[in-house]
Protein backbone atom coordinates (compact mmCIF):
# COMPACT_ATOMS: atom_id res chain seq x y z
CA UNK A 1 0.00 0.00 0.00
CA UNK A 2 3.29 2.42 0.05
CA UNK A 3 2.91 2.58 -3.74
CA UNK A 4 -0.72 4.01 -3.70
CA UNK A 5 0.66 7.56 -2.53
CA UNK A 6 2.89 7.70 -6.17
CA UNK A 7 -0.04 5.60 -8.22
CA UNK A 8 -2.11 8.65 -7.24
CA UNK A 9 -0.04 11.28 -8.40
CA UNK A 10 1.01 9.20 -11.81
CA UNK A 11 -2.77 8.92 -12.50
CA UNK A 12 -3.18 13.00 -12.05
CA UNK A 13 -0.12 13.42 -14.47
CA UNK A 14 -1.27 11.14 -16.67
CA UNK A 15 -5.30 12.56 -16.39
CA UNK A 16 -3.71 16.46 -16.55
CA UNK A 17 -2.17 15.63 -19.77
CA UNK A 18 -5.18 13.65 -21.16
CA UNK A 19 -7.38 16.23 -19.67
CA UNK A 20 -5.60 19.29 -21.88
CA UNK A 21 -5.81 17.24 -25.07
CA UNK A 22 -9.40 15.65 -24.64
CA UNK A 23 -11.38 19.08 -23.93
CA UNK A 24 -10.07 20.53 -27.63
CA UNK A 25 -11.80 17.44 -28.72
CA UNK A 26 -15.06 18.13 -27.00
CA UNK A 27 -15.25 21.54 -27.90
CA UNK A 28 -14.88 20.76 -31.61
CA UNK A 29 -17.76 17.66 -31.04
CA UNK A 30 -19.73 19.99 -28.88
CA UNK A 31 -19.77 23.09 -31.68
CA UNK A 32 -19.34 21.58 -34.68
CA UNK A 33 -20.12 18.03 -34.27
CA UNK A 34 -16.99 16.92 -35.40
CA UNK A 35 -14.80 14.20 -34.32
CA UNK A 36 -11.79 15.02 -35.11
CA UNK A 37 -9.18 11.85 -35.35
CA UNK A 38 -6.44 13.68 -35.90
CA UNK A 39 -6.20 15.52 -32.29
CA UNK A 40 -3.54 13.21 -30.89
CA UNK A 41 -2.01 14.26 -34.64
CA UNK A 42 -2.04 18.07 -33.33
CA UNK A 43 -1.03 17.64 -30.01
CA UNK A 44 2.54 15.68 -31.59
CA UNK A 45 2.68 18.41 -34.29
CA UNK A 46 2.92 21.06 -31.06
CA UNK A 47 5.47 19.12 -29.36
CA UNK A 48 7.45 18.63 -32.72
CA UNK A 49 6.81 22.24 -33.23
CA UNK A 50 8.18 23.17 -29.61
CA UNK A 51 11.51 20.60 -30.70
CA UNK A 52 12.16 22.24 -33.97
CA UNK A 53 12.35 25.77 -32.03
CA UNK A 54 13.61 25.13 -28.62
CA UNK A 55 16.18 21.48 -29.87
CA UNK A 56 17.00 22.85 -33.26
CA UNK A 57 17.27 26.58 -33.60
CA UNK A 58 18.18 26.35 -29.87
CA UNK A 59 15.53 29.32 -28.89
CA UNK A 60 14.87 30.12 -25.34
CA UNK A 61 11.98 29.09 -23.92
CA UNK A 62 9.77 32.18 -24.12
CA UNK A 63 10.40 32.12 -28.09
CA UNK A 64 10.13 28.89 -28.57
CA UNK A 65 6.58 28.82 -26.97
CA UNK A 66 5.48 31.54 -29.30
CA UNK A 67 6.64 30.19 -32.14
CA UNK A 68 5.04 26.74 -31.33
CA UNK A 69 1.69 28.31 -30.81
CA UNK A 70 1.96 30.84 -33.86
CA UNK A 71 2.86 27.46 -35.46
CA UNK A 72 -0.37 25.49 -34.14
CA UNK A 73 -2.84 28.45 -34.79
CA UNK A 74 -1.49 27.76 -38.69
CA UNK A 75 -1.79 24.21 -38.61
CA UNK A 76 -5.09 24.27 -36.49
CA UNK A 77 -6.56 26.81 -38.99
CA UNK A 78 -5.30 25.11 -42.32
CA UNK A 79 -6.56 22.15 -40.63
CA UNK A 80 -10.21 23.57 -40.52
CA UNK A 81 -10.50 25.11 -43.56
CA UNK A 82 -9.35 22.33 -45.77
CA UNK A 83 -10.30 19.34 -44.10
CA UNK A 84 -13.25 20.15 -42.07
CA UNK A 85 -15.20 23.15 -43.03
CA UNK A 86 -16.07 21.80 -46.58
CA UNK A 87 -17.26 18.76 -45.12
CA UNK A 88 -19.25 19.50 -42.03
CA UNK A 89 -21.96 20.07 -43.27
CA UNK A 90 -22.91 16.28 -44.87
CA UNK A 91 -22.23 15.19 -41.45
CA UNK A 92 -19.81 13.86 -38.95
CA UNK A 93 -19.34 10.49 -40.78
CA UNK A 94 -17.54 11.94 -43.56
CA UNK A 95 -15.58 14.42 -40.86
CA UNK A 96 -14.46 11.44 -39.02
CA UNK A 97 -13.14 10.34 -42.58
CA UNK A 98 -11.60 14.03 -43.79
CA UNK A 99 -9.71 13.91 -39.66
CA UNK A 100 -8.49 10.18 -40.28
CA UNK A 101 -6.71 11.92 -44.05
CA UNK A 102 -5.53 14.59 -42.14
CA UNK A 103 -3.88 12.79 -38.95
CA UNK A 104 -1.79 10.20 -41.76
CA UNK A 105 -0.68 13.36 -43.11
CA UNK A 106 0.41 14.79 -40.29
CA UNK A 107 2.29 12.03 -39.05
CA UNK A 108 3.99 11.62 -42.41
CA UNK A 109 4.72 14.83 -42.60
CA UNK A 110 6.67 15.11 -39.17
CA UNK A 111 8.22 11.69 -39.88
CA UNK A 112 9.58 13.15 -43.75
CA UNK A 113 10.52 16.11 -41.53
CA UNK A 114 12.40 15.34 -38.69
CA UNK A 115 12.44 11.30 -38.96
CA UNK A 116 10.79 8.31 -37.27
CA UNK A 117 13.41 8.08 -34.26
CA UNK A 118 11.98 8.93 -30.55
CA UNK A 119 13.22 12.42 -28.95
CA UNK A 120 12.88 14.19 -25.94
CA UNK A 121 12.99 17.57 -25.51
CA UNK A 122 15.51 17.52 -22.54
CA UNK A 123 14.47 19.11 -19.74
CA UNK A 124 17.91 18.55 -18.08
CA UNK A 125 17.11 20.20 -14.05
CA UNK A 126 13.35 19.79 -15.05
CA UNK A 127 13.82 15.75 -15.17
CA UNK A 128 15.41 15.22 -11.46
CA UNK A 129 13.01 14.06 -8.93
CA UNK A 130 11.48 15.77 -5.76
CA UNK A 131 11.35 12.96 -2.68
CA UNK A 132 7.76 14.62 -1.19
CA UNK A 133 7.08 12.01 1.53
CA UNK A 134 7.02 8.75 0.08
CA UNK A 135 6.47 10.23 -3.58
CA UNK A 136 9.00 11.09 -6.53
CA UNK A 137 7.79 13.70 -8.70
CA UNK A 138 9.65 16.04 -10.93
CA UNK A 139 9.21 19.51 -11.52
CA UNK A 140 7.71 19.57 -15.14
CA UNK A 141 5.52 16.81 -13.73
CA UNK A 142 4.19 19.71 -10.96
CA UNK A 143 3.60 22.34 -14.06
CA UNK A 144 1.45 19.20 -16.10
CA UNK A 145 -0.67 19.28 -12.88
CA UNK A 146 -0.88 22.66 -11.48
CA UNK A 147 -1.52 24.40 -15.57
CA UNK A 148 -4.47 21.57 -16.09
CA UNK A 149 -5.69 22.76 -13.18
CA UNK A 150 -5.33 26.80 -14.09
CA UNK A 151 -5.97 26.09 -17.79
CA UNK A 152 -8.99 24.45 -16.85
CA UNK A 153 -10.12 26.77 -14.37
CA UNK A 154 -10.01 29.73 -16.83
CA UNK A 155 -11.57 27.44 -19.19
CA UNK A 156 -14.41 27.02 -17.06
CA UNK A 157 -14.72 30.67 -16.51
CA UNK A 158 -14.74 31.42 -19.85
CA UNK A 159 -18.02 29.20 -21.29
CA UNK A 160 -19.47 29.48 -17.99
CA UNK A 161 -19.46 32.98 -16.95
CA UNK A 162 -18.28 35.40 -19.91
CA UNK A 163 -20.50 36.55 -22.90
CA UNK A 164 -18.07 34.85 -25.04
CA UNK A 165 -18.86 31.39 -23.60
CA UNK A 166 -22.58 32.02 -23.58
CA UNK A 167 -22.45 32.28 -27.12
CA UNK A 168 -20.34 29.21 -27.40
CA UNK A 169 -23.19 27.35 -26.05
CA UNK A 170 -25.78 29.19 -28.11
CA UNK A 171 -23.58 28.11 -31.21
CA UNK A 172 -23.52 24.31 -29.28
CA UNK A 173 -26.91 24.18 -28.90
CA UNK A 174 -28.81 25.03 -31.87
CA UNK A 175 -26.32 27.12 -34.51
CA UNK A 176 -29.14 28.23 -36.05
CA UNK A 177 -30.95 30.12 -33.53
CA UNK A 178 -27.68 31.66 -32.99
CA UNK A 179 -26.87 32.70 -36.20
CA UNK A 180 -30.23 34.20 -35.80
CA UNK A 181 -28.75 36.90 -33.14
CA UNK A 182 -26.15 37.60 -35.00
CA UNK A 183 -23.45 35.21 -33.85
CA UNK A 184 -21.17 34.00 -36.59
CA UNK A 185 -20.76 30.22 -37.03
CA UNK A 186 -17.70 29.97 -39.08
CA UNK A 187 -15.70 32.67 -36.77
CA UNK A 188 -17.03 30.75 -33.12
CA UNK A 189 -15.38 27.58 -35.07
CA UNK A 190 -12.13 29.00 -35.95
CA UNK A 191 -11.92 30.59 -32.36
CA UNK A 192 -13.03 27.06 -30.71
CA UNK A 193 -11.13 24.67 -32.86
CA UNK A 194 -7.48 26.61 -33.15
CA UNK A 195 -8.20 27.14 -29.42
CA UNK A 196 -8.66 23.24 -29.09
CA UNK A 197 -5.12 22.70 -31.32
CA UNK A 198 -3.20 25.28 -29.20
CA UNK A 199 -4.48 23.04 -25.77
CA UNK A 200 -3.36 20.27 -27.82
CA UNK A 201 -0.01 21.69 -28.78
CA UNK A 202 0.47 22.70 -25.34
CA UNK A 203 -0.77 18.67 -24.31
CA UNK A 204 1.82 17.72 -26.45
CA UNK A 205 5.06 19.95 -25.56
CA UNK A 206 4.03 18.72 -22.14
CA UNK A 207 4.54 14.87 -23.27
CA UNK A 208 7.55 15.96 -24.75
CA UNK A 209 9.25 17.13 -21.55
CA UNK A 210 7.77 14.01 -19.35
CA UNK A 211 8.47 11.11 -21.72
CA UNK A 212 9.30 11.06 -25.18
CA UNK A 213 8.10 12.17 -28.78
CA UNK A 214 7.55 10.05 -32.23
CA UNK A 215 5.78 10.67 -35.10
CA UNK A 216 3.45 7.50 -34.38
CA UNK A 217 2.22 8.88 -31.05
CA UNK A 218 -0.87 11.00 -32.48
CA UNK A 219 -3.08 8.04 -32.62
CA UNK A 220 -2.28 6.52 -28.75
CA UNK A 221 -3.25 10.17 -27.65
CA UNK A 222 -6.15 10.63 -30.37
CA UNK A 223 -7.63 7.12 -29.04
CA UNK A 224 -7.13 8.21 -25.47
CA UNK A 225 -8.82 11.50 -25.85
CA UNK A 226 -11.75 9.29 -27.52
CA UNK A 227 -12.07 7.51 -24.47
CA UNK A 228 -12.28 10.32 -21.89
CA UNK A 229 -15.17 11.77 -24.44
CA UNK A 230 -16.91 8.93 -24.67
CA UNK A 231 -16.33 8.21 -20.97
CA UNK A 232 -17.61 11.51 -19.79
CA UNK A 233 -19.91 12.03 -22.40
CA UNK A 234 -19.56 13.07 -26.30
CA UNK A 235 -19.18 16.77 -26.55
CA UNK A 236 -19.37 17.51 -22.62
CA UNK A 237 -16.71 18.72 -21.86
CA UNK A 238 -16.34 18.75 -18.02
CA UNK A 239 -17.73 15.13 -18.65
CA UNK A 240 -14.65 14.77 -20.62
CA UNK A 241 -11.92 15.93 -17.82
CA UNK A 242 -13.67 13.64 -15.85
CA UNK A 243 -13.20 10.69 -18.13
CA UNK A 244 -9.74 11.82 -18.25
CA UNK A 245 -8.68 11.36 -14.66
CA UNK A 246 -10.80 8.77 -14.33
CA UNK A 247 -8.48 6.90 -17.41
CA UNK A 248 -5.43 8.44 -16.00
CA UNK A 249 -6.45 6.61 -12.92
CA UNK A 250 -7.76 3.30 -14.44
CA UNK A 251 -4.24 2.76 -16.24
CA UNK A 252 -1.81 3.49 -13.58
CA UNK A 253 -3.80 1.66 -10.83
CA UNK A 254 -4.19 -1.17 -12.67
CA UNK A 255 -0.64 -1.57 -13.96
CA UNK A 256 1.04 -0.43 -10.88
CA UNK A 257 -1.18 -2.29 -7.91
CA UNK A 258 -0.38 -6.15 -7.64
CA UNK A 259 -3.46 -8.48 -7.57
CA UNK A 260 -2.32 -11.52 -5.72
CA UNK A 261 0.63 -11.85 -7.05
CA UNK A 262 -0.72 -11.06 -10.50
CA UNK A 263 -0.23 -7.92 -11.89
CA UNK A 264 -1.05 -6.15 -15.58
CA UNK A 265 2.37 -5.44 -17.24
CA UNK A 266 2.88 -1.95 -18.35
CA UNK A 267 2.90 -2.57 -22.14
CA UNK A 268 -0.96 -3.07 -22.01
CA UNK A 269 -1.40 0.10 -20.31
CA UNK A 270 -2.96 1.80 -23.63
CA UNK A 271 -5.38 -0.95 -23.82
CA UNK A 272 -7.44 0.39 -21.14
CA UNK A 273 -8.33 3.31 -23.21
CA UNK A 274 -9.92 0.63 -25.63
CA UNK A 275 -11.38 -1.63 -22.70
CA UNK A 276 -13.05 2.03 -21.47
CA UNK A 277 -14.63 2.58 -24.97
CA UNK A 278 -16.29 -0.77 -25.77
CA UNK A 279 -17.57 -0.93 -21.93
CA UNK A 280 -19.01 2.41 -21.86
CA UNK A 281 -20.76 2.02 -25.44
CA UNK A 282 -22.05 -0.98 -24.17
CA UNK A 283 -23.51 -0.01 -21.26
CA UNK A 284 -23.94 3.64 -21.16
CA UNK A 285 -23.67 5.20 -24.54
CA UNK A 286 -24.53 8.68 -23.75
CA UNK A 287 -21.59 8.58 -21.53
CA UNK A 288 -21.81 9.84 -17.51
CA UNK A 289 -22.50 12.58 -17.61
CA UNK A 290 -24.08 12.85 -21.22
CA UNK A 291 -27.18 13.78 -22.41
CA UNK A 292 -28.64 12.73 -25.85
CA UNK A 293 -28.66 16.59 -26.69
CA UNK A 294 -25.31 18.30 -27.49
CA UNK A 295 -23.65 20.37 -24.74
CA UNK A 296 -20.82 23.07 -24.57
CA UNK B 1 -38.49 47.37 -45.46
CA UNK B 2 -38.48 43.98 -47.22
CA UNK B 3 -38.37 43.60 -51.19
CA UNK B 4 -38.50 40.22 -52.60
CA UNK B 5 -38.06 39.95 -56.48
CA UNK B 6 -38.45 36.27 -58.78
CA UNK B 7 -36.63 34.32 -56.28
CA UNK B 8 -35.97 31.10 -57.34
CA UNK B 9 -34.82 28.00 -55.04
CA UNK B 10 -33.82 24.48 -56.09
CA UNK B 11 -32.77 21.34 -53.59
CA UNK B 12 -31.06 19.10 -56.42
CA UNK B 13 -33.70 18.75 -59.31
CA UNK B 14 -36.69 20.09 -57.67
CA UNK B 15 -37.57 23.49 -57.40
CA UNK B 16 -39.45 24.83 -53.85
CA UNK B 17 -39.44 28.41 -54.87
CA UNK B 18 -40.42 29.20 -58.41
CA UNK B 19 -40.35 33.09 -58.70
CA UNK B 20 -42.01 34.78 -55.10
CA UNK B 21 -42.07 37.86 -56.03
CA UNK B 22 -43.52 40.25 -53.21
CA UNK B 23 -42.82 43.37 -51.02
CA UNK B 24 -43.40 44.07 -47.25
CA UNK B 25 -43.88 48.33 -45.69
CA UNK B 26 -42.17 49.31 -42.77
CA UNK B 27 -44.54 48.39 -40.18
CA UNK B 28 -46.93 45.88 -41.79
CA UNK B 29 -48.10 42.37 -40.58
CA UNK B 30 -48.20 40.59 -43.40
CA UNK B 31 -49.24 36.58 -43.30
CA UNK B 32 -48.23 34.10 -45.17
CA UNK B 33 -50.25 30.98 -46.13
CA UNK B 34 -50.19 27.77 -48.26
CA UNK B 35 -50.83 24.44 -48.08
CA UNK B 36 -47.45 22.18 -46.69
CA UNK B 37 -44.53 21.89 -49.36
CA UNK B 38 -45.95 24.86 -50.94
CA UNK B 39 -42.69 26.68 -49.63
CA UNK B 40 -43.57 28.70 -46.84
CA UNK B 41 -40.55 27.59 -44.77
CA UNK B 42 -37.59 27.62 -47.16
CA UNK B 43 -39.11 31.28 -48.39
CA UNK B 44 -38.20 31.64 -44.61
CA UNK B 45 -34.86 30.09 -44.80
CA UNK B 46 -34.11 32.73 -47.75
CA UNK B 47 -34.84 35.73 -46.40
CA UNK B 48 -32.68 35.19 -42.84
CA UNK B 49 -29.99 33.82 -45.03
CA UNK B 50 -29.77 30.05 -44.33
CA UNK B 51 -30.32 29.15 -47.70
CA UNK B 52 -28.99 30.75 -50.81
CA UNK B 53 -31.28 31.32 -53.51
CA UNK B 54 -30.94 30.21 -57.32
CA UNK B 55 -31.92 33.43 -59.01
CA UNK B 56 -33.63 36.20 -57.90
CA UNK B 57 -32.99 39.35 -55.60
CA UNK B 58 -33.90 40.43 -51.74
CA UNK B 59 -33.27 43.91 -50.24
CA UNK B 60 -34.16 44.88 -46.67
CA UNK B 61 -34.11 48.25 -45.93
CA UNK B 62 -32.94 49.44 -49.39
CA UNK B 63 -29.84 46.74 -49.58
CA UNK B 64 -29.63 44.07 -51.18
CA UNK B 65 -29.11 41.11 -49.12
CA UNK B 66 -29.31 38.40 -51.83
CA UNK B 67 -26.03 37.00 -50.38
CA UNK B 68 -25.62 37.52 -47.40
CA UNK B 69 -25.40 35.20 -44.37
CA UNK B 70 -27.82 34.32 -41.65
CA UNK B 71 -25.85 35.98 -39.26
CA UNK B 72 -25.09 39.40 -40.88
CA UNK B 73 -29.07 39.56 -41.65
CA UNK B 74 -29.46 38.79 -38.03
CA UNK B 75 -27.39 41.84 -37.63
CA UNK B 76 -29.44 44.50 -40.06
CA UNK B 77 -32.18 43.45 -38.06
CA UNK B 78 -33.88 40.70 -39.68
CA UNK B 79 -35.51 38.18 -36.45
CA UNK B 80 -36.18 34.56 -36.83
CA UNK B 81 -38.91 32.43 -34.63
CA UNK B 82 -38.31 28.90 -35.80
CA UNK B 83 -41.26 26.71 -36.14
CA UNK B 84 -39.65 24.45 -33.87
CA UNK B 85 -38.91 26.37 -31.00
CA UNK B 86 -35.27 28.22 -31.23
CA UNK B 87 -34.70 28.93 -27.90
CA UNK B 88 -31.44 27.52 -26.11
CA UNK B 89 -33.22 24.91 -24.01
CA UNK B 90 -29.90 24.12 -21.73
CA UNK B 91 -29.67 27.55 -20.80
CA UNK B 92 -31.37 29.76 -18.32
CA UNK B 93 -34.70 32.07 -19.53
CA UNK B 94 -32.66 34.76 -18.39
CA UNK B 95 -29.06 33.76 -20.25
CA UNK B 96 -31.45 33.49 -23.65
CA UNK B 97 -32.41 36.78 -23.34
CA UNK B 98 -28.63 37.88 -22.33
CA UNK B 99 -27.43 35.77 -25.40
CA UNK B 100 -29.06 38.32 -27.54
CA UNK B 101 -28.23 41.51 -25.80
CA UNK B 102 -24.87 40.41 -25.36
CA UNK B 103 -24.20 39.41 -28.65
CA UNK B 104 -25.95 43.04 -30.16
CA UNK B 105 -22.72 44.66 -28.54
CA UNK B 106 -20.21 42.00 -29.42
CA UNK B 107 -18.35 42.97 -26.83
CA UNK B 108 -16.08 40.04 -24.17
CA UNK B 109 -17.68 40.50 -20.27
CA UNK B 110 -17.01 38.85 -17.14
CA UNK B 111 -19.56 39.03 -14.53
CA UNK B 112 -17.50 41.69 -12.71
CA UNK B 113 -17.84 44.01 -15.55
CA UNK B 114 -20.48 46.85 -15.36
CA UNK B 115 -21.94 45.82 -18.51
CA UNK B 116 -22.40 42.21 -17.13
CA UNK B 117 -24.65 43.41 -14.57
CA UNK B 118 -26.37 46.33 -16.67
CA UNK B 119 -27.27 43.24 -19.31
CA UNK B 120 -28.91 41.11 -16.68
CA UNK B 121 -30.73 44.09 -15.68
CA UNK B 122 -32.02 44.37 -18.99
CA UNK B 123 -32.87 41.04 -20.05
CA UNK B 124 -35.25 41.07 -16.92
CA UNK B 125 -37.13 44.15 -18.55
CA UNK B 126 -37.69 41.95 -21.80
CA UNK B 127 -39.16 39.00 -19.55
CA UNK B 128 -41.41 41.20 -17.85
CA UNK B 129 -42.60 42.37 -21.37
CA UNK B 130 -43.54 38.48 -21.83
CA UNK B 131 -44.66 37.37 -18.07
CA UNK B 132 -41.80 35.69 -17.93
CA UNK B 133 -39.93 37.32 -15.11
CA UNK B 134 -40.48 34.63 -12.56
CA UNK B 135 -38.95 32.21 -14.35
CA UNK B 136 -35.33 34.00 -14.87
CA UNK B 137 -33.63 31.67 -13.32
CA UNK B 138 -35.54 28.20 -14.83
CA UNK B 139 -33.85 26.22 -17.57
CA UNK B 140 -35.34 27.81 -20.78
CA UNK B 141 -36.36 23.70 -21.62
CA UNK B 142 -38.42 23.49 -18.88
CA UNK B 143 -40.90 26.17 -20.20
CA UNK B 144 -44.18 25.24 -21.77
CA UNK B 145 -44.64 25.73 -25.90
CA UNK B 146 -46.04 28.67 -25.46
CA UNK B 147 -44.18 30.31 -22.82
CA UNK B 148 -40.82 28.98 -25.26
CA UNK B 149 -42.38 31.16 -27.98
CA UNK B 150 -42.78 34.04 -26.19
CA UNK B 151 -39.41 34.04 -25.01
CA UNK B 152 -38.10 33.23 -28.22
CA UNK B 153 -40.07 36.46 -29.80
CA UNK B 154 -38.83 38.61 -26.41
CA UNK B 155 -34.98 37.54 -27.33
CA UNK B 156 -35.54 38.80 -31.08
CA UNK B 157 -36.81 41.83 -29.66
CA UNK B 158 -34.15 42.30 -27.06
CA UNK B 159 -31.71 41.64 -30.09
CA UNK B 160 -33.63 44.79 -31.82
CA UNK B 161 -34.84 42.75 -35.09
CA UNK B 162 -37.12 45.41 -36.98
CA UNK B 163 -38.82 42.78 -38.87
CA UNK B 164 -40.04 39.26 -36.88
CA UNK B 165 -40.30 36.24 -39.46
CA UNK B 166 -42.69 34.08 -37.13
CA UNK B 167 -43.02 30.09 -38.57
CA UNK B 168 -46.03 29.29 -36.92
CA UNK B 169 -45.74 30.67 -33.87
CA UNK B 170 -48.93 29.13 -32.69
CA UNK B 171 -48.01 25.47 -33.12
CA UNK B 172 -47.24 23.39 -30.05
CA UNK B 173 -49.04 26.21 -27.83
CA UNK B 174 -51.94 25.74 -26.06
CA UNK B 175 -55.14 27.78 -26.74
CA UNK B 176 -54.91 29.98 -23.45
CA UNK B 177 -50.89 30.68 -24.78
CA UNK B 178 -52.19 31.61 -27.99
CA UNK B 179 -54.10 34.18 -26.87
CA UNK B 180 -50.70 35.05 -25.08
CA UNK B 181 -48.75 35.26 -28.31
CA UNK B 182 -51.48 37.23 -30.37
CA UNK B 183 -50.98 39.83 -27.44
CA UNK B 184 -47.22 39.71 -27.88
CA UNK B 185 -47.73 40.38 -31.42
CA UNK B 186 -50.56 43.38 -31.37
CA UNK B 187 -47.38 44.68 -29.22
CA UNK B 188 -44.97 44.35 -31.87
CA UNK B 189 -47.30 46.34 -34.09
CA UNK B 190 -47.62 49.03 -31.74
CA UNK B 191 -43.77 48.89 -31.85
CA UNK B 192 -43.66 49.44 -34.63
CA UNK B 193 -42.00 46.63 -36.25
CA UNK B 194 -42.65 44.52 -39.16
CA UNK B 195 -43.99 41.53 -38.91
CA UNK B 196 -44.05 38.38 -41.58
CA UNK B 197 -46.25 35.06 -39.82
CA UNK B 198 -46.38 32.06 -41.84
CA UNK B 199 -49.68 30.21 -39.73
CA UNK B 200 -52.32 27.58 -40.92
CA UNK B 201 -54.84 28.77 -38.47
CA UNK B 202 -56.66 31.53 -40.92
CA UNK B 203 -58.64 33.20 -37.99
CA UNK B 204 -55.28 33.88 -36.51
CA UNK B 205 -53.98 35.31 -38.96
CA UNK B 206 -56.99 37.52 -40.08
CA UNK B 207 -57.37 39.05 -36.45
CA UNK B 208 -53.77 40.30 -36.97
CA UNK B 209 -52.70 41.43 -40.63
CA UNK B 210 -53.55 43.67 -42.87
CA UNK B 211 -52.41 41.11 -45.95
CA UNK B 212 -52.52 37.92 -46.96
CA UNK B 213 -49.90 36.29 -49.33
CA UNK B 214 -51.04 32.80 -50.54
CA UNK B 215 -48.33 30.20 -51.52
CA UNK B 216 -48.74 27.28 -53.67
CA UNK B 217 -45.76 25.25 -55.46
CA UNK B 218 -43.32 28.21 -54.92
CA UNK B 219 -45.35 31.09 -56.24
CA UNK B 220 -47.51 33.92 -54.76
CA UNK B 221 -51.12 33.06 -56.08
CA UNK B 222 -53.12 35.54 -54.31
CA UNK B 223 -51.31 38.51 -52.77
CA UNK B 224 -54.34 40.99 -50.97
CA UNK B 225 -56.58 41.54 -48.23
CA UNK B 226 -58.03 38.79 -45.28
CA UNK B 227 -61.34 39.55 -47.11
CA UNK B 228 -60.94 38.64 -50.73
CA UNK B 229 -58.49 35.56 -49.92
CA UNK B 230 -60.88 34.64 -47.35
CA UNK B 231 -63.68 34.41 -50.26
CA UNK B 232 -61.27 33.28 -52.92
CA UNK B 233 -62.24 30.29 -54.65
CA UNK B 234 -58.41 29.89 -55.51
CA UNK B 235 -57.87 29.40 -51.56
CA UNK B 236 -60.78 26.21 -51.51
CA UNK B 237 -59.09 24.54 -54.84
CA UNK B 238 -55.31 24.49 -53.25
CA UNK B 239 -56.46 23.77 -49.50
CA UNK B 240 -59.77 21.14 -50.87
CA UNK B 241 -58.34 20.49 -54.44
CA UNK B 242 -61.42 20.04 -56.89
CA UNK B 243 -64.95 20.89 -55.52
CA UNK B 244 -67.36 18.43 -56.08
CA UNK B 245 -68.96 18.11 -59.28
CA UNK B 246 -65.38 18.96 -60.85
CA UNK B 247 -64.85 16.22 -63.94
CA UNK B 248 -61.61 14.24 -63.52
CA UNK B 249 -59.17 14.97 -65.43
Amino acid sequence: MEILPQLFVNALISGSIYALAGVGLALAYGLLRVLNFAHGHLMMVGAYLFYFFSVQLGYSLPVSALGTAVGAVIVGWLSLEIFIVPFYRYGPLLTFITSLCLSNILEAGISMLFGVNVKSLTPGAAAQSIEIGSVYITPIQIVIILSAIIILSLIALVIHSSSFGLRVRAMAESPESAESLGISRRRMSFIVFVGGTLLAAYAGVMVGYETNMQPTMGTSYTVKAFAAMILGGLGNIWGTVVGSYILGFVENFAIGLDFGGYSVPAGYKDAFAFVIILLVLLFRPQGLFGTRGRKA
Amino acid sequence: MLQITDLHLKFGRTSILNGVTFSVKDGEQLGIIGPNGSGKTTLFNCISGFHLPHKGTLSFKQQDVTRLPANEKARLGMGRVFQNFGIFREMTVLENIVAALESKHGRILFPWSAQYKTDRARAREFLELVGLAGKAEEKAGTLSGGQMRLLEIARSIAFGADLFLLDEPTAGVSPKMKGEVEGLLRQLREMGKTVLIIEHDLHFIQRLCERIVVLDVGKVILDDTPEVVRRSPLLQEIYFGAQPGDSPK
